[in-house]
């Protein structure tokens, strides 16, 4: 028997941190189009069961469009049965806007709800949860009753700590020897996968697209293949995202123009071989000459027809000389040393200070 | 560097001047109106181009104010040496800057230097010209100097990065833009907005938490909405059910009386069934099995009309017995018979060929005719070819003589002519003759004389041509004398002609007459049409009589004369009383008949024998039809006599008696049938129905418990009642709810708009952070560049301080004063316990204090290559006792350094000078 968990999709999320208006219209038809894949996916393979644990959507107020096409895929599957476990972000109006909650698609409520699946002869499989927000786990998880010889599976959202008490942790603690086959987790954006106790796992699949920078690399959901006779769990990371991000640093330590810039760039993108349709930001980074100077406007534009969004970041520092100007008979010179006189300025601040100077010497942006 | 002269082209109000200058000092004393200025400022202009030459204004704009009055050459020249090389200069101006020429020579060779170039005056004295004129270069009434970047990056010795101090001051100004730029405190300043706005964010998120704890409230009361209107609904399905347990009362008799309505109905439906069953005795037969039987009586009763079709009636049995005698001696055959009417057709045929090989009437008439006049004894065909030569003979002579006819028509139209030739005289050839003579008599006496043979050509052709004209007229005219009298020929023809046309009549005459007594030719018939007609009736009258003999000889008679006769047999076989021999003979009597009453005669006896052919043809179908008639009567009734056999075995095994009409017997059991199935079917039906019911009425009665809240004494009205209340109660609970759900909607609009104001408001904050380490940064960056300047400035400040102290000690009037050199090179003189401006002194005092300076700015700047210094009367301010002084200073100065001195007054010259 195979199920799919899937957590953090934040459908109907704006996705406008970095993109423009029509770009990040495009994005958020391609989170619900992805949702939908995945649904397709699981008819494809024969998912039954497919597992949402929290934030489905990201804002409280859920468009038509997201909320009806969110809707449709559920009853037009209606050999594959939702159990949606609401999240922080789940505040919404898909529920409550509802006239008819279908019949595929299940919900938990603030004391555990427990679902069993499975045919005859063969295992059940229990999936449980709660919708409690409470602070105190520990309370909550005592009310938690598996059966041993089922096959058990938790949803929790949140995020997992080793004991704190405060809402939205989830304290692993608190569900070890508890006969969990399987931890559903949501909440955290990155695939992972641990051992819970001796009998269990716990997963966070990740959100299915990456919506920041801060969500780098590879996005999707899990499968979860149960054999019912043995009672064994086993789960494969299906990677699904429509796009990635990826964050690059490119050290510039060697680069004094724009030009020497673009082209390390150029050369750490292409040993990435990073595909047109995925998102870019490159960060500039290392320590880099106090005369070197360079446009991060003009090589953005570079770059910006190679990706589907590329921009750029300058995380460098600037690298001082400061013998060098020891002798310096000139005003630059005496401004250097002056600067590193000053003890009330910190190294960086000082860097920063003889870089604003020399520029502004220069005749140039500062 | 030192001047060594100067040439003026033009230049202001000189042409054509030079100048030279020696080391040491150069004094230049004239009056007012010299050009002591204009010289200065050629000087000037010469190293380093005009100033102002944006200005409009004609004194403020340099090039326009020394624009030479007199016109010519806008320029000059001047020799000078630096690093101990000799050069010139040489310079024009146009109207503009780019009409300027420049061209420096090595004075040496003569030759091109690109030692300098336009830039002459930054590049030898390393300052712009600003700051040659506040040093070197003392104009008029601006003894007053400052220093300025040049001056220090020239007395820092810094010539390669006079970048930095020269931009210093932009620098600051960029600074100091910047740092207004980011303010905090400006109120354009951005970090102060950024700072207003963030305050306005914070604010407005304030009700970030009311809205929650109302959006809380609201999904609570939203759930307990839903929770109320679940409650509802169930009630009034509680009491929905209590209703309808009461109803059921009273419905449950109305079942049992609907169940006894289809069980009597069952029961009828059975009878019914019963009752037809006995019809077929108990034993109903089978639907297909009647449809067979029905065919097979339908199959009987036509048979039975095919029995009675091929009865033979008693006139066609006649018919069949007078047929049948025709054949009793000879059986016919099809095929004879055919064959026999093929042979009437071929005979007739034949017969129809043949006529056409007879003669006509017209054919037999002619041949008649032309017996008699081509008989033997009429006609002779070599008699009439001989004629028929004479003929032709005749018409020869008839053509030749036409020919003869026409020769003598000309014969005498040449009659007339020669009877008018000759009547000519011979005396018409004698002008001729003597005209030749002449001709011949000069031509001999050109000759004689010896004339020039153009004369003796022009004598001597016509004389020629002239006697040959002559002799041939003479011949002509004595030939035709000779001839024979032409009249006498025509004569001769004529007479020759009325022979011959006598001639020619009589061989026609001769052979009209002949040809008219044979009878051959018509009257007035031409002999040429009668001879050609004669051929043709000729051998008409051969082909009409070859076919008149053939007609004897043609071989198809005999082929008809067989086949008439075996055509009567052939009839008389079968048709004995219309067999004749006499007929026989008569036909093929008739064959050769040329006439029509024959012809007639032998049509009809193909009417006859056509008859003949039609009886026999008619007796034998008569005789093949009854026949085949006969066998089909037989067979019919054999099967009719099957089938009905057939048919009264289905009936025993029904076990029906057979009626007479079968058929009609077997269309009522047929119906029959069918009513009792329908009423079969009915029965089933009616059964059906009431099992059902009565399943039904089980089910409900094993359901029939009461439901919760039953009460005795509840009635249905009480219920109903109840129901309404729950309704309007339901439908105020959806109102409420649907409003619920607009403001909670609405909350969470805001909610999601907050949240974005977050978001917007850690941006603001991270934005602000970031200006504000950058105003930080400008600000340090501004203090630190203030500081570094200041330092630096002072490390050479400090020569400029000695040197002008050195140069004050010079000038015993300023040396009384103590003055201080701040790092910015502003001179105060400590007065009444204060620093003060030089600005508060004497004008004389401030233009002293500016010329010390400036040659402490000199000494500081040019530690090697000196400069010249020029001085354009810098002690107009001065009285006597300071113009000694700074003449002094002048002549001290002039020991170092080469001075041009200009002056208008003797007095600030001094003897010395």
């Amino acid at each position: 028997m195979k199920l799919i968990h899937c957590a953090d999709l934040h459908l109907d999320s704006k996705m406008n941190t970095h993109l423009s208006p029509q770009k990040a219209k495009e994005r958020k038809t391609e989170l619900l189009h992805t949702f939908a894949r995945m649904v397709d996916y699981a008819k494809d393979e024969n998912v039954k069961d497919i597992l949402i644990a929290g934030d489905l959507f990201d804002t409280r107020k859920v468009s038509a469009t997201a909320s009806n096409m969110v809707l449709d895929v559920i009853q037009k599957n209606e050999n594959i049965t939702f159990y949606y476990l609401r999240g922080n972000h789940d505040q919404n109006s898909f529920i409550g806007g509802m006239e008819e909650i279908p019949s595929n698609l299940k919900l938990f409520e603030e004391d555990w709800t427990y679902y069993r699946i499975g045919g005859e002869g063969d295992k059940k499989v229990c999936i449980a949860a709660t919708e409690a927000k409470v602070e105190d786990m520990e309370l909550v998880c005592r009310k938690l009753s598996l059966e041993p010889e089922e096959i058990n599976i938790v949803l929790m959202h949140g995020q997992e700590a080793a004991s704190n008490k405060a809402e939205g942790v989830i304290p692993l603690k608190e569900f070890r020897n508890k006969n969990i086959d399987y931890l559903a987790l949501g909440h955290v954006h990155f695939y992972k996968k641990a051992e819970l106790d001796a009998r269990g796992i716990y997963c966070y699949p990740g959100c299915l697209e990456g919506r920041g920078f801060d969500e780098c690399g590879e996005h999707g959901f899990v499968v979860v293949d149960i054999d019912t006779e043995s009672g064994k769990v086993n789960t494969n990371f299906i990677s699904f995202a429509s796009r990635k991000l990826y964050e690059v640093e490119v050290d510039v330590k060697d680069c004094m123009s724009t030009l020497d810039v673009e082209d390390k760039v150029r050369e750490v993108l292409e040993q990435k071989a990073i595909l047109h349709k995925h998102l870019v930001r490159v960060l500039l980074c290392g320590e880099r000459d106090c005369e070197s100077e360079w446009n991060l406007t003009f090589l953005e534009k570079q770059f910006e027809e190679d990706y589907y969004f590329f921009c750029m970041k300058d995380k460098s520092t600037l690298k001082v000389d400061y013998e060098s100007f020891a002798n310096d008979v000139s005003l630059k010179g005496e401004f250097v040393r002056k600067v590193m006189q000053d003890e009330t300025l910190s190294e960086e601040e000082k860097a920063m200070v003889v870089r604003c100077g020399i520029c502004a010497l220069k005749g140039e942006e500062f | 560097m030192k001047l060594l002269s100067a040439h003026i082209e033009n230049f202001g109000k000189f042409s054509n001047r030079n100048f030279d200058f020696n080391d040491g000092l150069n004094v230049f004393c004239e009056e007012n109106g010299w050009g002591k200025s204009t010289l200065s400022a050629f000087l000037k202009v010469m190293f380093y181009g005009f100033d102002n030459e944006r200005a409009r204004d004609e004194f403020e704009n340099e090039r326009k104010r020394y624009k030479p009055w007199q016109g010519g050459v806008y320029g000059g020249s001047i020799r000078f040496k630096v690093n101990e090389k000799v050069y010139r200069l040489n310079r024009t101006f146009g109207t503009k800057e780019s009409e300027d020429e420049f061209l420096l020579l090595d004075a040496t060779t003569g030759l091109a230097s690109n030692d300098f170039t336009g830039n002459i005056g930054e590049e030898i004295f390393s300052i712009d010209a600003a700051s040659f004129k506040k040093t070197v270069f003392l104009s008029q009434n601006d003894c007053a100097t400052v220093t300025t970047d040049s001056i220090n990056a020239k007395m820092g010795n810094l010539n390669d990065v006079a970048d930095d101090l020269n931009c210093y001051e932009e620098v600051m100004k960029r600074f100091k833009n910047e740092l207004n730029a980011l303010s905090p405190t400006r109120a354009t300043g951005e970090i102060k907005k950024l700072q207003d706005e963030i305050d306005g964010l914070e604010k407005k998120l304030q009700a970030k938490s009311v809205i929650e704890n109302q959006l809380e409230e609201q999904m609570k009361k939203n759930e307990s909405y839903r929770e109320q209107i679940g409650s509802i609904k169930k009630e009034s399905e509680r009491y929905r059910k209590i209703q309808l347990y009461i109803s059921e009362d009273s419905v449950r008799t109305v079942k049992e009386k609907t169940l006894n309505q289809l069980i009597s109905k069952e029961t009828e439906r059975r009878e019914e069934c019963e009752k037809m069953k006995e019809f077929f005795g108990g034993n109903v037969p089978e639907a297909n099995a009647l449809k067979d039987a029905f065919a097979e009586a339908e199959e009987l009763r036509s048979k039975e009309e095919a029995v009675r079709l091929t009865s033979l009636s008693e006139q066609e049995l006649a018919d069949e017995a007078e047929a049948k005698k025709m054949f009793e001696d000879s059986k016919f055959s099809e095929t004879a018979h055919k064959e026999k009417m093929e042979q009437i057709d071929r005979f007739f045929a034949t017969r129809n060929q043949y006529e056409k090989t007879l003669l006509s009437k017209e054919e037999r008439d002619k041949l008649d005719d032309y017996s008699v006049k081509y008989s033997e004894t009429n006609f002779r065909t070599t008699e009439i070819e001989e004629l028929e030569k004479v003929w032709q003979e005749a018409e020869t002579r008839r053509n030749s003589l036409m020919a003869r006819k026409e020769a003598h028509a000309i014969l005498e139209n040449e009659e007339r002519q020669v009877q008018k030739t000759s009547q000519v005289s011979p005396v018409i050839f004698i002008i001729p003759l003597v005209f030749a003579l002449i001709a011949s008599g000069c031509l001999i006496y050109f000759y004689v004389m010896n004339f020039a043979k153009i004369y003796l050509y022009c004598s001597g052709i016509p004389a020629a041509v002239l006697m040959i004209v002559t002799l041939l007229m003479l011949r002509h005219w004595y030939k035709r004398k000779k001839e024979k009298p032409i009249f006498l020929q025509s004569e001769e023809m004529k007479t020759q002609i009325v022979e011959e046309e006598h001639t020619i009549a009589a061989m026609e005459n001769n052979i009209v007459m002949r040809l008219a007594t044979k009878g051959l030719i018509q009257e007035g018939e031409e002999l040429s049409k009668c001879f050609w007609r004669i051929k043709t009736e000729y051998d008409e009258f051969g082909e009409l009589k070859r076919r008149r003999d053939n007609m004897k000889v043609d071989t198809n008679i005999e082929k008809m004369q067989k086949d008439a006769t075996e055509l009567e047999e052939y009839i008389a076989k079968y048709l004995k009383d219309k067999y004749s021999e006499k007929d026989l003979q008569a036909v093929i009597g008739r064959l050769f008949a040329q006439n029509e009453e024959d012809v007639a005669l032998l049509d009809g006896r193909r009417a006859i024998w056509m008859d003949a052919m039609d009886q026999i043809e008619e007796a034998a179908k008569i005789c093949a039809l009854y026949s085949d008639k006969r066998v089909k009567h037989e067979t019919s009734l054999k099967e009719k006599d099957e089938l009905k056999k057939k048919l009264h075995e289905l009936f025993e095994k029904m076990g029906v008696v057979p009626a007479e009409d079968m058929m009609e017997q077997i269309k009522n059991l047929q119906v029959e049938l069918q009513s009792y199935m329908t009423a079969s079917e009915e029965y089933e039906i009616a059964k059906k129905e009431r099992e059902e019911y009565e399943k039904v009425m089980k089910a409900d009665e094993q359901n029939d418990t009461k439901p919760e809240g039953y009460e005795e004494g509840i009635t249905a009205e009480f219920c109903e009642r109840k129901m309404e209340a729950c309704k309007e109660r339901l439908e105020d609970v959806t109102d409420n709810l649907t409003a619920l759900r607009n403001m909670i909607l609405y909350a969470q609009e805001q909610l999601d708009e907050l949240s974005l104001e977050e978001a917007n408001l850690s941006e603001l904050k991270a934005k602000k952070a970031d200006l504000q380490k950058r105003f930080r940064m400008v600000q340090m960056t501004k203090t630190h560049l203030e500081n570094a300047k200041t330092a630096f400035t002072a490390n050479y400040i400090g020569p400029v301080s000695a040197a002008f102290e050195k140069y004050a000690g010079k000038l015993d009037t300023v040396g009384t004063y103590e003055i201080a050199l701040d790092a910015d090179s502003n001179v105060t003189i400590q007065e009444a316990g204060m620093p003060r401006k030089t600005q508060a002194f004497s004008s004389g005092l401030q233009d002293l204090f500016g010329i010390c300076l400036r040659m402490a700015f000199i000494e500081a700047m040019y530690k090697e290559e000196k400069p010249m210094i020029v001085f354009d009367d810098p002690f107009a301010n001065l009285d006597e006792k300071k113009i000694s002084g700074g003449l002094e200073f002048l002549r001290e100065l002039s020991k170092e350094y080469q001075v041009i001195y200009f002056t208008c007054h003797k007095d600030r010259v001094g003897e010395k000078a």
